[in-house]
């Protein structure tokens, strides 16, 4: 490779996308898999198209951006208590939340008690999320060509560790503490700021660690598609359960018989912290989903 | 306590556009980490403590490392096809022989 | 002027989530590359939590995290918690919709060799199924 080669490829990987093809004959010749013809034509029209693009979108962002400036002006002055946003519908969730849901973080009693229906969507959602990333990314005859297989199975990274001590003994040290944390921030979601969702993430983030470090294959041996999958859905339903239960007796006067417990212990709030424990395994599950999904393409 | 939010807004804003306009996306993605890392601190400014937790743990962990595994993907994909077409091309050269 | 400085500068966090916003879509609609897409989008996202958030806040009022148990939990004290909820529904969705949008790129990137939206669009002009 001569200099100015390297040079150019330097430059090309500073540019940060010499991975892409960048014209449509590129494209044509990687499909058939033919040596790439270096096209004239053409494409010079788009870039120039693009420049003209960017001035047009800058004006265009810039007009919104004095439009929606003005509208800003308008509103209600920030940190108001006046403000409209701080109606009747707040002051009854802080002044009965404690009694009605007892959870003495009132974001999180709210979100799982009062608006428990529109957490479940959400929670809804990622599965969905899940689902979709699994139909378009798992490993297996639909998405893959034979060959792609072929490959993928010849050099197996299961095994793939990182042989670097310093990350093995970093990842070692900070593995209790993430995964300590992302229990503490679950199960203390009614008392402290958290909850299931930021409790999931932060195990999720653990398994990913401990992953990536040792390799997939240690992972699988206490956490498996066969567990994923369960896990997944027997944590939704049960929510979904709850939920209806909740919001069946609500609706129709009934008493729920759900114990509220001493605001405050950490056994306390009635349907808030089961839920905020069913959620946190959801969401640490999905998540390690899709960094196996992304990375290897099974779990 | 003004000029600490003056600092953390403007830093937003700089991060913003760095990662939108900096041609390098590995740059993009980790400024875009920087960006929700100080979102993060703005959300304690703002006393929201949920919302700090959870943009730590989402923002700044989660969605980087799905758009780095995206670009380690690309990456990969690219340089398999490349060997492909390098082999293709040896045996080609070696038929005409 | 100096009226509308002051106004602005009492309105700081929602003139940023208008700044971010517009630097979101820039990048949304007129950048070719779907990450960098992607990039503006999540910080379109950023932007509505931030207007969202700074709506419920006011000043010298505490997060709404009890601690006093013995005394019913009187309004002064606490923000408005309704927005903080909200947002925390969102952040969720949006992740979801982020992972969900970079496993449609990786197989954009499978059949088109390539992340630019003008190279795609001009090859299947050209004829690339």
């Amino acid at each position: 490779m001569s200099t100015s080669n390297r040079f150019k490829a330097f430059f090309d990987w500073v540019d940060g996308e010499e991975w892409c093809a960048k014209t449509p004959d590129e494209v044509i010749a990687r499909q058939k898999k033919a040596p790439v013809r270096r096209p004239t034509y053409e494409l010079d029209s788009y870039r120039r198209f693009r420049r003209l693009n960017q001035a047009v979108g800058a004006l265009f962002c810039i007009t919104l951006a004095v439009v929606l400036t003005l509208v800003v002006v308008s509103f209600p002055p920030f940190g108001d208590p006046a403000n409209p946003a701080n109606n009747e519908v707040p002051a009854r969730y802080i002044e009965r939340g404690i009694e009605e849901t007892g959870s003495a973080n009132l974001v999180g009693g709210m979100i799982l008690s009062y608006r428990v229906f529109d957490t479940f969507g959400e929670s809804s959602v990622l599965f969905l999320a899940a689902t979709c990333v699994t139909m378009l990314l798992r490993r297996d005859r639909n998405n893959t060509t034979s060959r792609d297989l072929r490959e993928l199975r010849s050099d197996d990274r299961a095994d793939r560790k990182d042989k670097d001590i310093v990350l093995r003994t970093v990842v070692l040290l900070l593995l209790p503490v993430s995964v300590m944390v992302g229990f503490y921030v679950m199960l203390f979601g009614h008392l402290s700021p958290g909850g299931g969702f930021s409790g999931g993430s932060i195990l999720g983030g653990g398994l990913i660690l401990y992953s990536r470090t040792f390799g997939s294959g240690s992972v699988r041996k206490f956490f498996n598609e066969h567990l994923y999958h369960l896990v997944k859905v027997v944590c939704l339903m049960c929510y979904g359960l709850i939920l209806v239960y909740y919001v069946f007796t609500g609706s129709n006067g009934l008493d729920n018989h759900i114990w509220l417990g001493i605001p405050g212990n950490i056994i306390s709030s009635g349907i808030i912290m089961p839920i905020n424990v069913l959620v946190g395994f959801e969401v640490a599950c999905t998540i390690y989903a899709f960094y196996a999904l992304f990375s290897e393409g099974e779990m | 306590m003004a000029f600490v939010e003056v600092l953390l807004l403007g830093f937003l804003v700089a991060c913003a556009l760095t990662a939108v306009l900096h041609r390098n996306t590995m740059i993009t993605i980790l400024t875009y980490m920087g960006f929700s890392v100080v979102m993060s601190v703005i959300w304690m400014l703002l006393q929201a403590p949920d919302l700090a937790i959870t943009e730590a743990a989402v923002g700044a962990g989660v969605s980087t490392v799905l758009y780095f595994l995206t670009l380690q993907k690309i990456r990969e994909l690219k340089e398999s096809e490349d060997a492909e077409e390098e082999r293709r091309r040896k045996a080609g050269e070696e038929g005409q022989k | 002027m100096s009226d509308f400085l002051s106004i602005l500068w009492t309105q700081r966090y929602m003139v940023t989530a208008v700044i971010l916003f517009c630097i979101g879509t820039f990048s949304l609609i007129f950048n070719p590359n779907l990450i960098k897409k992607l990039i503006g989008f999540d910080l379109m996202d950023g932007a509505i939590y931030m207007m969202l958030t700074s709506a419920g806040y006011i000043e010298g009022r505490i997060a709404p995290i009890v601690t006093d148990f013995s005394a019913t939990p009187s309004v002064e004290t606490y923000i408005n918690p309704v927005p903080t909820g909200l947002v925390l529904t969102g952040i969720v969705v949006s992740v979801s919709v982020t992972a969900f949008a970079l496993a449609l790129v990786v197989r954009i990137y499978k059949k088109y060799h390539t992340v630019y939206l003008d190279v795609i669009m001009a090859s299947m002009k050209k004829g690339v199924d």
